[in-house]
């Protein structure tokens, strides 16, 4: 096939618009199955409420655990739109565009669920505005809740923008089908647009403005975060890598995460038109390359630490932060995690035999869970480490932590499934342009950047 | 282009409007541009401490009485008696309230401003402030800090009035730590730990006169003292420069278990 | 002046010199006086002063004596601060320099004691401390210049992304209403670019999808309840604090023990062993941490490790302080952990298990036996300690995770343990509390393996009680029938078996917070509990019979 993504105008609205008619038989049960996860976490929340952080496994040495991890993986998730989407549409890839609403979805779905953690995390969650009200601008936790802030509006209007013209294709196009509430909605968001050329060269215009702004946006987002941890003195977090490492970490789960919510809706939407196993063989270049970059900080991190013997541990019996991790009571979890987070996915994404879309996914599924435990290695062994004279902190997290931290994964997909009962799941006008500007010979130069 | 001056002015007067509304957010707001909060002022008093290790059995009599005092749980132990092992097998007690360092790491990660320097230069935490981020706890280099993860238990009427200087009750969700009992020195009493301390091995020190003094009386210069017993500070080589120095004399074993 | 022969002291100081004379208490036949020199100009810097004084005597100046110089502080009270001590010389001088640290008023006294005589005499003058100096080196906060930038810049970088975010959003939506304006033509939508939506045709529901979602759904009851339980089930306060679990190790994954039937007990005393006089101090009876407690001719102790003595609970609650301080052979309570009784006597057993202090009815410490052991046996952190009714005393090591028989001399008998944490028969992970029954058969409550080991006093292991049924089983005891008593510190419950190691249920009181100590007095069950007291129950004998 000589044009992989090229289609049909018809086929793409009727296939966008599939998930807000028929959702298929199997949506109300699995959103009520869903929901009812999200309910046992809102249930332990209460509880956490009640008592304190006491339900909580945190003590006094171990003060951050599952939460911040959480934190921390959740937003890396959300990066996952900022790359395939921003960067592709200011490189003008074409094949973008099929796959650009999923991907933006699910970044602003996974910031949502992940910018709630640290609310979570909160002794005094009551007292959120003292952060305005008292705020201290050289306290890290400010720079995150800034930069958390602005990315979550970056990432709005981001998702915003490409969706007014399909609000208005909705509007005028759904009928009777879409309801009264609905058709309100698209009524609203369409913003009056009809489709002349003069609105979608502002538009064009606007989305590059927002898209050149977001990258750098998200890479400070990640860099706060690392921050959070490298602006203290703790052994394993005091490191001039930190902000960079997790950006990477981040970009590399987030294109995992984007590999696994298309697979899953391309096959429960039958996608499989539209988003070709070009996709994911372009999207596993990108999962193998971040892959390599996180591998290489991994190295560079511990041959640093390692080499020079630093963090020595103070506590009897017990080694310093590098050999707990390699040897001692990590060594299970970070093995685990440089096998199934970098070897297998690297070997998956790039042996012949395995890449395909089954090799693919099943990668970016490790790659995702194996960058959740990696979050967890960077919080939990750093606080453990002793830095008085005494044995290694312990913590194990409670079932409200665990709860919470399922209904925040549960969250992930229950949000999106809602999120395309009411927008299509697939931007209609990005490719609709992309298949017009084909047809006029005039190449894919003709549109994006070059507008502006 | 099809851009029109219209829409460019309208695109700038958007431009305008959210930067004056930026602006004007950023006045409202008493948000801290210096970055941690500091007293420029400094009081008659600059509180220290010196523990003489020599002397400390490790009794924890010390951690009790702040216990009682502050109405903490067991688990709180704003001064701790760490055992360190030494090189030939012993060990030796040294206890660790809160270092009170001038350049607090703690202070510096607050993003409410609820831990503070106080002119006297004790580091105070205001519990009405703190969201419990916990960021502190993290940043402490001396493990110093102890967050209240359950009710604190209820001390009895008279004290039922928290603030920074003698926070009893603790509250829920908020992080404490020693006070080095400025209540007490304020009025010339010694800290709960120093008047509990039946060793004689805490002083308390004020270092604008230069003095220090323990239990039983015995009253030095401090920095005649500092230098004869060669002190030393805990983790000198992060900077936090911390009030609390720590003798251990010129070599003496000061081990523990081969004593009687 | 009250004595011929005074001394005078003068401190020579650059701006104000004071002279006081005091008297010299005369050794004898030989008065000594100390007379005070005034210094010399140009003697004293700016930052020092020198204290001197001159020592002599009816004969005249006496060289070789010490004195000592004392500042006056008034920090906490009136303190002597020592700033210095020296010999006279041949001329009778004594002088030493002293370096200010404040400004004001300093009251210096001198001090003279030795076999000669004692005189201590007293003067003041003025300092001005210029160039005082002190140990305060007050920091400049904001040494660090990036920190002062930093708000600034970032504030502006915030402010311009805003700004631009805002732009993006007000263009685009004010752009395409003009752009509406612009182009008059009233078409609902332009029929050319966008084709007419046809629905797509409605996907046949087949039948394997429906049985799908069928299954889903019943997999959504199934799993549902049981999730929703297992999140309620955490209000349990107290209960996850009790348990730090070690690190995320793999297969450390503890076990929630199983639940026994609540055993019928009535609470029939509590003791808070913290009290606070009306003031809000606590009362000087008060024991902040009460390590044990034993109860000899019907009297409960309790032990006060912080305090180092032995509190008696009155019949008030009143806790009387029957034992204080050292012996006569300097020995100390502070720090002990455990203690057992054999008939009107108490046996206190030091933290390192170097010594069994022997305290008798009245509180007198009657001496001490000091265990002789084999190299490599000396226990580290002994934890809990028995004694049979023949005198023999076992203790429990448990950072070694040991158990030492001794004989009533503190020779060594008998060790069980491997040195090493162990779940074999003759190994423990944490041994705590002993209890030996009447015939002599041992109690070891072993923590880490959450049982109760019981052994012959051969040590050879009887039988293992409680498998599954504990969490963190710390005290343990035995009454005269024979039950067995642990305290489950981590479960805020006291678990009871019978003779033959079957459970015959748990006391489950709301105020049992973190019992630790249990020990039994006819039917009455006393438990300590760290943050609770003292909790004396009742367990009737028709209540325990076996179910």
């Amino acid at each position: 096939m000589d044009r992989p993504f090229e289609t049909e105008a018809h086929d793409i609205r009727a296939a966008a618009v599939t998930p807000i008619l028929q959702p298929g038989p199997l949506f109300w049960p699995l959103t009520l199955f869903l929901s009812l996860i999200v309910l046992a976490g809102a249930v332990a929340m209460f509880q956490q409420l009640m008592f304190g952080l006491g339900v909580t496994g945190l003590n006094n040495r171990v003060s951050w655990g599952f939460y911040i991890t959480d934190m921390v993986f959740f937003i890396g998730l959300s990066y996952g739109g900022a790359v395939t989407s921003a960067i592709l549409r200011l490189t003008n890839a074409p094949w973008r565009a099929p796959m650009v609403r999923l991907a933006e979805a699910t970044a602003l779905v996974t910031l949502l669920i992940g910018s709630l953690f640290p609310i979570i995390d909160l002794g005094r969650p009551d007292r959120m505005l003292n952060l305005l009200l008292h705020g201290q601008v050289g306290s890290p936790v400010l720079w995150d809740v800034v930069a958390i802030n602005t990315y979550m509006v970056a990432t709005v209007i981001f998702l915003f923008l490409p969706l007014i013209p399909d609000m208005a294709i909705c509007r005028d196009h759904l009928g009777p089908a879409a309801g009264r509430l609905r058709k309100l909605l698209y009524d609203r968001l369409s913003l009056g647009w009809r489709g002349t050329p003069g609105e979608k060269n502002i538009l064009e215009r606007n989305m590059t403005v927002v898209a050149v702004v977001i990258i750098p946006l998200a890479v400070s987002v990640h860099s706060v975060l690392a921050w959070l941890f490298g602006m203290t003195v703790r052994p394993g977090w005091n490191s001039t890598i930190y902000a960079p490492y997790f950006v990477v970490g981040a970009l590399f789960s987030g294109v995992a995460a984007v590999i696994v919510i298309i697979a899953a809706f391309r096959q429960a939407y039958h996608l499989e038109a539209f988003i070709t196993e070009q996709h994911f063989k372009y999207l596993a270049n990108m999962l193998l390359a971040l892959g390599m970059a996180y591998g290489y900080f991994l190295f560079a991190e511990v041959l640093t630490e390692g080499y020079k013997m630093e963090g020595v541990s103070m506590g009897e019996g017990s080694g310093s932060l590098l050999q707990e991790m390699l040897l001692g009571r990590y060594a299970l979890l970070f093995w685990g995690f440089v096998a199934g987070g970098l070897v297998i996915p690297i070997a998956l994404t790039s042996l012949p035999l395995t890449r395909n879309v089954p090799g693919i996914v099943i990668a970016a599924t490790l790659v995702v869970v194996a960058m959740w435990v990696k979050r967890f290695l960077i919080v939990v062994p750093a606080m453990a480490t002793p830095l008085m004279p005494m044995d290694w902190g312990a913590y194990w997290p409670s079932r409200v932590e665990i709860a919470i931290t399922l209904a925040a994964v549960a969250a992930v997909p229950l949000m999106l499934m809602l999120f395309f009962r009411i927008f299509p799941i697939l931007s209609i006008y990005e490719m609709e342009e992309f298949a017009e500007h084909e047809e006029l010979e005039t190449g894919p130069e003709a549109s994006g950047v070059a507008a502006w | 282009m099809a851009v029109s001056r219209r829409d460019l002015l309208k695109g700038l007067g958007g431009v305008a409007a959210l930067l004056l509304a930026g602006a004007v957010g950023i006045g409202r707001f008493p948000l801290s541009l210096a970055g941690g909060q500091t007293s420029h002022k400094k009081a008659d008093r600059q509180w220290g401490m010196v523990v003489d290790l020599r002397r400390c059995d490790g009794c924890k009599e010390c951690t009790g009485a702040c216990q009682v005092t502050h109405y903490l749980t067991n688990d709180q132990e704003w001064i701790k008696v760490y055992e360190v092992e030494t090189e030939n097998g012993g060990t030796v007690f040294m206890p660790r309230p809160c270092m009170h360092c001038e350049e607090a790491p703690c202070l510096k990660v607050c993003p409410v401003r609820a831990t503070y320097k106080s002119d006297e230069g004790v580091i105070l935490i205001d519990q009405d402030l703190c969201i419990g981020c916990r960021i502190c706890m993290a940043a402490c280099p001396y493990d110093a800090r102890y967050f209240n993860w359950w009710d604190p238990p209820k001390p009895p009427e008279p004290f039922d009035n928290p603030m920074p200087e003698f926070p009893v009750p603790q509250q829920r969700g908020t992080v404490g730590k020693c006070v080095l009992c400025v209540h007490y020195t304020a009025e010339g009493r010694l800290p709960a730990c120093v008047e509990a301390c039946r060793m004689d091995a805490i002083y308390i020190a004020d270092l604008t006169t230069g003095v220090m003094t323990n239990r039983s009386g015995e009253t030095y210069q401090l920095r005649q003292y500092l230098q004869e017993n060669d002190a030393f500070r805990y983790k000198e080589e992060l900077n936090t420069s911390p009030r609390v120095w720590y003798v251990t004399g010129h070599g003496q074993s000061l081990d523990r278990k081969n004593q009687g | 002046m009250r004595v011929a022969g005074s001394a005078i002291l003068v401190a020579a100081v650059v701006l104000c010199l004071r002279t006081a004379a005091v008297p010299v208490l005369a050794d004898g036949d030989r008065p000594i006086s100390l007379i005070a020199l005034p210094p010399e100009a140009g003697e004293t810097a700016h930052e020092s002063v020198v204290l001197s004084a001159q020592i002599e005597s009816d004969e005249g100046p006496v060289g070789g004596l010490s004195v000592n110089f004392y500042i006056v502080t008034t920090v906490f009270g009136e303190r002597l601060m020592k700033v210095g001590e020296a010999l006279s010389d041949a001329s009778g001088t004594v002088s030493v320099v002293y370096r200010p640290t404040w400004t004001g008023d300093h009251t210096v006294v001198a001090h003279f004691d030795g076999a000669s005589g004692y005189a201590a005499a007293e003067t003041s003058f003025h300092f001005d401390a210029q160039v005082a100096e002190s140990a305060f080196e007050p920091a400049d906060f904001g040494l660090n210049p990036i920190r002062r930038v930093l708000p600034f810049a970032v504030g502006m970088a915030v402010l311009v992304v805003w700004a631009s975010l805002g732009f993006a959003l007000v263009n685009t939506a004010m752009g395409i209403r003009s752009a509406a304006r612009a182009a008059p033509v009233p078409s609902p939508v332009q029929a050319s670019t966008y084709p007419v939506f046809i629905p797509p045709p409605p996907v046949a529901q087949d039948q394997t999808a429906r049985r799908l979602a069928m299954v889903v759904a019943l997999l959504v009851v199934v799993a549902g309840v049981p999730l929703i339980w297992f999140t309620l089930n955490v209000s349990d306060r107290g209960h996850e604090t009790g348990v730090v679990a070690d690190g995320l190790i793999p297969g450390d994954h503890h076990t929630e023990p199983v639940a026994g039937q609540p055993l019928p007990a009535t609470l029939v005393r509590s003791v808070q062993t913290v009290k606070f006089d009306e003031n809000g101090q606590p009362t000087s009876g008060s024991v902040p941490i009460p390590a044990d407690l034993a109860i000899t001719a019907g009297r409960v102790r309790i032990l006060d490790s912080t305090g180092g003595r032995i509190v008696t609970v009155a019949p008030d609650g009143e806790l009387i302080p029957i034992q204080q301080g050292r012996g006569v052979d300097g020995t100390s309570l502070k720090g002990s952990p455990a203690m057992s009784s054999l008939g009107e006597r108490l046996f206190v057993v030091s933290a390192r298990g170097d010594r069994i202090v022997v305290v008798d009815e009245s509180g007198l410490i009657e001496g001490s036996i000091v265990p002789s052991l084999p190299a490599g046996q000396n226990p580290v952190a002994v934890t809990g300690i028995a004694l049979s009714d023949t005198g023999r005393i076992w203790l429990s090591d448990a950072a070694n995770h040991r158990v030492l028989l001794l004989n009533g001399r503190g020779e060594f008998e008998l060790v069980i343990g491997e040195g090493v944490a162990s779940s074999s028969d003759q190994g423990f992970d944490t041994p705590t509390g002993l209890a030996v029954d009447e015939d002599g058969n041992l109690y070891v409550s072993d923590t880490g393996n959450r049982v109760v080991k019981k052994y012959s006093s051969l040590g050879i292991l009887l039988q293992v009680i409680g498998e599954g049924r504990l969490e963190t089983p710390q005290g343990v005891t035995v009454n005269a029938a024979g039950r067995i008593f642990v305290s489950d510190t981590a479960a805020r419950q006291v678990s009871v078996f019978a003779p033959d190691g079957s459970h015959l249920g748990s006391i489950t009181d709301p105020n049992l917070e973190e019992p630790h100590i249990v020990r039994t007095d006819g039917d009455d069950l006393y438990v300590l509990d760290s943050l609770a007291g003292m909790l004396v129950f009742r367990v009737l004998e028709a209540q325990v019979s076996v179910p």
